[in-house]
């Protein structure tokens, strides 16, 4: 079983891949949701409850999941604020 | 003192912090927060949570909030334990009781929801915690006492 510092540290890498490549994302997936696991995009859809079956069927295991960010991709002209 | 290294998204303008977080007898599971200080309340997305069968449904209603264009539900989880890691790459346990796992409270209906966990003012107040942000530097940090 993974310690806490390992799960931090295996999230993380999707996270520093979306800072690093934030600029692509928007260019390749403008106003979609992309799913991000292991560091790379393994979906997109325009919704995010058809991203999340196709993340079940590409992730099976549950456990692996944990590690799936999703995110909305604003394109250039749209900011977020939360 | 203890610093807790964020991330900062300067393309998005955002501070992500990641943590383990332990909902009572289930497993640690790892959610990336976005750190925001205009937001009051520290909240988890059920979507980070439901490969671990957590669902806000399962928990007690406790308020709605409006979260960008949309309208979310929280719901008390009580207390988590939260570990990070600090700067000097070693764990910070934290427990925590004002955190809340939210949904989407009117799916379909608006145009965008993302699925975001929150840091908010809460989770600095209850820590004694303060937050120190230099965008031009890239440097922004958590400190603990």
């Amino acid at each position: 079983m993974e310690t806490e510092l390992q799960l931090i540290k295996k999230m993380e890498s999707n996270v520093d891949f979306v800072i690093s490549d934030f600029k692509n994302l928007q260019k390749k997936y403008p106003n979609e949701y992309v799913a991000i696991f292991n560091g790379k995009v393994i979906g997109d859809e325009k919704n995010l409850e058809s991203l999340s079956k196709k993340v079940n069927e590409r992730v099976k295991d549950a456990n692996e999941r944990l590690f799936v960010l999703i995110k909305y991709i604003p394109d250039k002209m749209v900011d977020i604020i939360i | 003192m203890t610093r807790i290294p964020l991330k900062f998204g300067k393309d998005e303008a955002r501070l992500y912090l990641t943590a383990a977080v332990k909902f009572a007898e289930k497993p640690p599971i790892p959610i990336t927060f976005v750190v925001d200080t205009g937001s009051a309340n520290t909240f988890v997305d059920e979507q980070q949570t439901s490969a671990m069968r957590i669902f806000a449904r399962s928990y007690k209603f406790l308020k709605y909030s409006h979260l960008g264009g949309t309208m979310i539900s929280h719901h008390e989880v009580g207390g988590v334990k939260m570990t990070f890691y600090t700067s000097e790459k070693a764990r910070k346990d934290i427990k925590f009781d004002g955190i809340t796992i939210v949904k989407n409270a009117k799916p379909g209906k608006s145009a965008i929801y993302e699925p975001v966990s929150i840091i908010g003012m809460n989770f600095l107040e209850e820590t004694n915690a303060s937050l120190y942000v230099n965008p031009s530097k890239g440097e922004a940090y958590i400190e603990l006492e």
